[in-house]
């Protein structure tokens, strides 16, 4: 009797450990087939390539290749002018405007028309105006007086990472750049470490072998309003010395409203996986796409850059 | 008007040549207070009955005099007081009586309940809970009250490792929980792991599950009332206990005029850590403490002071490296001051002092850049109540509050001050409320609330209804109803309680609203068994939901800018509670059906979706048996699996910032919460010895949380590093074992 006691005792035990299940069951209803768009404007710059692709369910096996959308229509038009775009034979699913094509201006409005297999999707962004960095200075990290000012890109293209005053030691002091507010919605900033094979500068116990390989020399920050015109560069945004460039974005709705709702851009980490939520559920929402019949962006900003070089900490 | 007229008219019903009967009713053990004791006169008419206030106070009004009654005071676990009386012309009749707990077979009840009135049984979804049953009651390595609280139907938990409550289709936010009557705005340790509630330092808690009545406010949903022991007033006594994860000591005994308590916890797992920390730099360093006290002090038979305190810390401190550390405190302050005055027999007035704080600051360094939030929210109630028995048919009850809030926020990124929030609205209620018996088979209790609060300038009138029918000597039925509003919103992370705060919302959003109807039958065939099934609906209307898209510098903080608003929704249900409360076998046996819903325009693509804590079936087991020194616990839960949002497709986008660096390769969600995970079900297991340590009671302890070990799913994430996607569904607690040990001096 204490044998069959012990059986159906390890049988529960057994039966409850058993909580696993196929992958498949953890999808939800296949939304595969969805044109996906992407086009970033930058004012001041020609069109840019446009790539089209489309949504693959969530158990099929994803690749960006096998997700391009080779066969689109691709139209950019703006004030009566309207632009075709052509499939790039170099690269699946990119689209690229004619050789000539036009300088992006500020304050107009651009619509893009994708035509696919019967599929059509549809976007509007008007471009954010002019911006210009006007000042960028390095602060007393405790007094946050001013310790000196920055060398900008209109002093010279190379000046900015050679001066004197844009020598900046790993986490000395705080990088702080200033411009005049626009009418948008928010910014963004994006960094990059253009010497591709300087040292680390980052040190710190809290990263493992594979932390250290797998740090990259670029990123980019979550919106900001900035309504008053400054943005400060985080310490934690760098990890190698040599040139860095920071390009600060005047951006309009539409990308805006990406970055704020696809917070995977700017963090690392699997979806879904604790983020802040509110009581009526997480917070893994479908992002705010602004297009009509597909989803991903039509966006543009306006943009202005910063170089410095970071040297090793002192 | 109308409720200026039935003053009027119960002023005038006042029979002058009639007795009043009036005392307080306390356990004879420790001079304890006994709310909701059944006092009842039977002579020739019918019978004249009355509960005991939350103080233990009664008055019977108009009782016939020259007539020999049998006065009857009880309360269930005790001895009933039994004596003839007659009254003489205009005679108030003082007489405190001390009730004698019975023998520990009628005791082992975890659910308290009378065979006669008692508040239960006039308000629908009401129950009373004893500390100290609680403690029999499986658990994981601390006893603590709002864990308990999941195991009765209708009362949800967001995961294993959280205490919140999730009553009726309600979030956390929407239950009041107060400390002797104080609210406590994060009453969570270790993250929502444990409660801030010391099991030895609370006497006993009361849970209104829906349709609360009008003495409380603020609030969409449900309250909690935790109370605090008043201290023993026969005697010193220690009581105390040793787990796994704390020690807990409780030191009470009696003054020349009243009673003391102080009681404190403690973790000692930060030692653990220190000498792990020894090997390896991350692990954190935590603790927690709390520390309850009160002091009563009778100034006369009609006039008792009590003050009464609460503090409790949470400390997180992970120091990685020079420029990287992680530094987080939370926690709770809450202090009392309250008269009690008999004005007259008919007559009994509390008034209080009181004051509530929840801090919270978390401090960050990543890489020599500082991030900090701080917040706090800080409340001054000035608060009366006074109830009056005004005739034997009506007792009056009214009371005000005066509340000042005092809310900051203050957000530091990099040195530079992003979002510095202040916020000071008032808040005045006042409450009218009649509980009228037109016989002795029926209770109505209509209430109604007012209140103003200063953001928006914004007034609110709440009617409030309990109708309470016996229909024979084993059945009675139930209904209940009101409207409720809410103006302070929690902001929460569903996963960690830690970092929760509260906001009261501005003038740009209407505060929230919920109307409740609640009605049940309860069957009571004999002491031993109860029955009872309740359905209940709320509708939600105005709800507010943290709006997590907002820029990380958002300068506009308020209420339409934080939040998305608008929202809407309803909880329905149908409960079934079946109990066995006497005997050596003891326990319930609870099943929930249930739907919730919500919807924002702002959410979801506008589309209605259940919460995550919608389950359409919840069933619940609990079994204690008492076997000599020997006791024996065993709790079962089921329940529909959570909903959660699944990946409806694959795609990729460039980051803009850096789109000729970074494409992301993303998951498409589908709609909210449009998936579920398993079905949850669990099991505990506790076992219990009494023996004497030292010439003391004491009790040895093992507890064995989810003892079929079965791995519960939490949430789903989904890795598309690579070309298959890879969901991930994280699990919740596998089985742990607990031990240690009770003692009593």
């Amino acid at each position: 009797m204490n044998s069959l006691f012990v059986i159906i005792g390890l049988c529960v035990f057994a039966l409850g450990c058993k909580a696993e299940r196929d992958a498949s069951s953890l999808y939800g209803a296949d939304e595969s087939g969805i044109l996906v768009v992407d086009g970033l404007l930058i004012v001041d710059k020609p069109l840019p390539s446009i790539f089209v692709r489309q949504t693959v369910g969530p158990g099929q096996i994803y690749t960006r290749q096998a997700a391009a959308v080779t066969d689109a229509e691709v139209v950019v038009a703006t004030g009566g002018q309207t632009v075709v775009y052509r499939a790039d034979p170099d690269s699946l699913g990119r689209y690229l405007p004619p050789a000539n094509a036009p300088l992006v201006l500020p304050e107009r409005t651009y619509s893009l028309t994708v035509r696919s297999q019967g599929r059509q999707a549809r976007a509007q962004t008007t471009t954010p105006g002019r911006l210009s960095v006007v000042d960028a200075v390095l602060l007393d990290d405790q007094t946050l007086a001013v310790i000196r000012r920055f060398k900008t890109f209109k002093d010279g293209k190379e000046v900015v990472y050679t001066a004197p005053e844009n020598q900046v030691a790993y986490q000395e002091g705080l990088l702080e750049a200033r411009f005049n507010p626009l009418a948008v919605k928010g910014y963004q900033v994006g960094i990059e470490s253009l010497d591709r094979d300087s040292e680390l500068v980052l040190e710190s116990d809290l990263l493992d072998e594979k932390d250290y390989a797998d740090l990259e020399r670029y990123g980019s920050s979550p919106a900001f309003e900035a309504k008053d015109g400054t943005l400060r560069l985080p310490w934690f945004a760098v990890y190698y010395g040599g040139r860095h460039v920071l390009r600060f974005f005047a951006v309009d709705d539409n990308w805006f409203d990406l970055i704020r709702s696809v917070p995977e851009f700017f963090q690392d980490g699997d979806a879904n996986a604790f983020q802040p939520g509110g009581l009526a559920g997480d917070n893994f929402e479908r992002p705010f796409f602004h297009v009509e019949g597909g989803i991903g962006i039509f966006g543009s900003a306006s943009m202005d850059s910063l170089g410095f070089f970071v040297q090793p900490k002192k | 008007m109308r409720v200026v007229m039935l003053v009027v008219l119960v002023l005038f019903a006042c029979r002058t040549d009639a007795a009043t009967l009036s005392g307080f009713v306390a356990d004879q053990s420790n001079g304890e207070s006994l709310p909701y004791a059944t006092v009842v006169l039977r002579g020739q008419g019918p019978p004249i009955g009355a509960l005991s206030n939350v103080d233990g106070y009664y008055a019977l009004k108009a009782i016939p005099i020259d007539t020999t009654f049998v006065l009857t005071i009880s309360y269930v676990g005790y001895v009933s007081y039994q004596d003839t009386v007659v009254f003489r012309t205009g005679e108030d009749r003082r007489l405190d009586v001390q009730l004698l707990p019975e023998a520990i077979e009628t005791q082992e009840i975890i659910v308290e309940a009378d065979r006669d009135e008692e508040e239960r049984l006039i308000q629908p979804g009401f129950v009373e809970i004893e500390a100290a049953k609680i403690r029999d009651m499986p658990s994981i390595g601390e006893t603590d009250i709002l864990r308990s609280l999941h195991l009765l139907p209708g009362i949800k938990s967001a995961s294993d490792i959280s205490s919140g409550l999730y009553v009726r289709g309600g979030g956390p936010d929407q239950t009041l929980i107060l400390l002797d009557q104080v609210p406590l705005y994060n009453p969570s340790h270790a993250f929502g792991f444990f409660s801030t509630f010391n099991p030895d330092a609370i006497r006993d808690m009361t849970l209104h599950k829906g349709a609360y009545p009008a003495q409380y406010g603020g609030r969409l949903g449900a309250v909690l009332d935790v109370r605090n022991k008043d201290g023993n007033r026969k005697g010193f006594q220690a009581t105390g206990g040793v787990s796994l994860i704390a020690s807990r000591l409780t030191l009470e005994g009696p003054t020349p005029k009243g009673s003391w308590m102080v009681s404190g916890r403690r973790t000692y797992i930060d030692p653990i850590l220190s000498l792990i920390r020894s090997d390896s730099t991350d692990v954190p360093a935590y603790y927690f403490y709390d520390l309850n006290a009160k002091w009563n002090h009778d100034l006369s038979d009609r006039n008792k002071l009590q003050f009464s305190g609460y503090f409790g810390r949470d400390n997180l401190t992970f120091d990685i490296d020079e420029d990287t550390f992680f530094k987080i405190r939370w926690g709770n302050t809450a202090f009392t001051s309250k008269w009690t005055h008999v004005f007259s027999p008919a007559l009994y007035g509390n008034f209080m002092v009181a004051g509530s704080k929840y801090t919270s600051t978390t401090s960050l360094n990543i890489f020599d850049t500082p991030i900090l939030f701080t917040n706090s929210i800080q409340d001054y109630t000035l608060k009366g109540d006074v109830d009056w028995f005004a005739t034997r048919d009506h007792a009056l009850s009214t009371g005000f509050y005066l509340t000042h809030y005092d809310f900051e926020f203050l957000q530091e990124f990099n040195r530079e001050e992003q979002i510095n929030l202040g916020l000071k609205p008032n808040l005045f209620s006042a409450y009218l409320q009649d509980h009228y018996q037109p016989g002795s088979h029926t209770d109505i209790r209509l209430g109604f609330r007012g209140n103003y609060f200063s953001e928006g300038g914004r007034y609110q009138l709440e009617p409030r209804l309990s109708v309470s029918q016996t229909l024979n000597d084993t059945w009675r039925a139930k209904f209940a109803g009101g409207s409720y509003h809410q103006y302070l919103q929690l902001v929460s992370t569903e996963a960690f309680t830690g970092g929760d705060f509260w906001v009261p919302l501005d003038e740009t959003v209407n505060p929230g609203r919920s109307w409740q109807v609640v009605t049940g039958l309860e069957w009571e065939p004999s002491v031993r068994y109860q029955v009872s099934v309740e359905g209940y609906y709320t509708d939600l209307a105005n709800l507010v939901v943290l709006d997590t898209r907002v820029a990380a510098d958002s300068e506009n903080t308020t209420s339409e800018a934080v939040f998305v608003t608008q929202g809407s929704g309803y909880a329905t249900g149908l409960e079934v509670f079946l109990e066995r409360r006497t005997g050596a076998l003891t326990g319930w046996i609870g099943y929930t059906l249930g739907w919730t819903q919500r919807q924002f325009a702002g959410l979801n693509g506008g589309k209605k979706f259940p919460p995550k804590y919608d389950r359409r079936h919840d069933v619940s087991f609990v079994a204690n048996y008492e076997l000599g020194r020997w006791t024996f616990g065993a709790n079962y839960l089921y329940g529909t699996g959570q909903a959660y949002t699944p990946a409806s497709a694959r795609y990729s986008l460039r980051s803009p910032a850096v789109p000729d660096l970074q494409v992301e390769d993303l998951v498409l969600p589908a709609l909210r919460n449009s998936a579920r995970l398993l079905p949850y079900h669990r099991m505990d297991v506790n076992v219990q010895r009494k023996f004497k340590l030292f010439g003391t009671e004491a009790e040895v302890f093992l507890q064995v949380f989810n003892v079929y070990n079965r791995r519960n799913e939490w949430f789903v994430s989904y890795n598309v590093d690579d070309p298959e996607t890879d969901p991930e569904v994280v699990k919740m607690l596998p089985i742990v074992p607990t031990f240690g040990i009770n003692f009593q001096f």
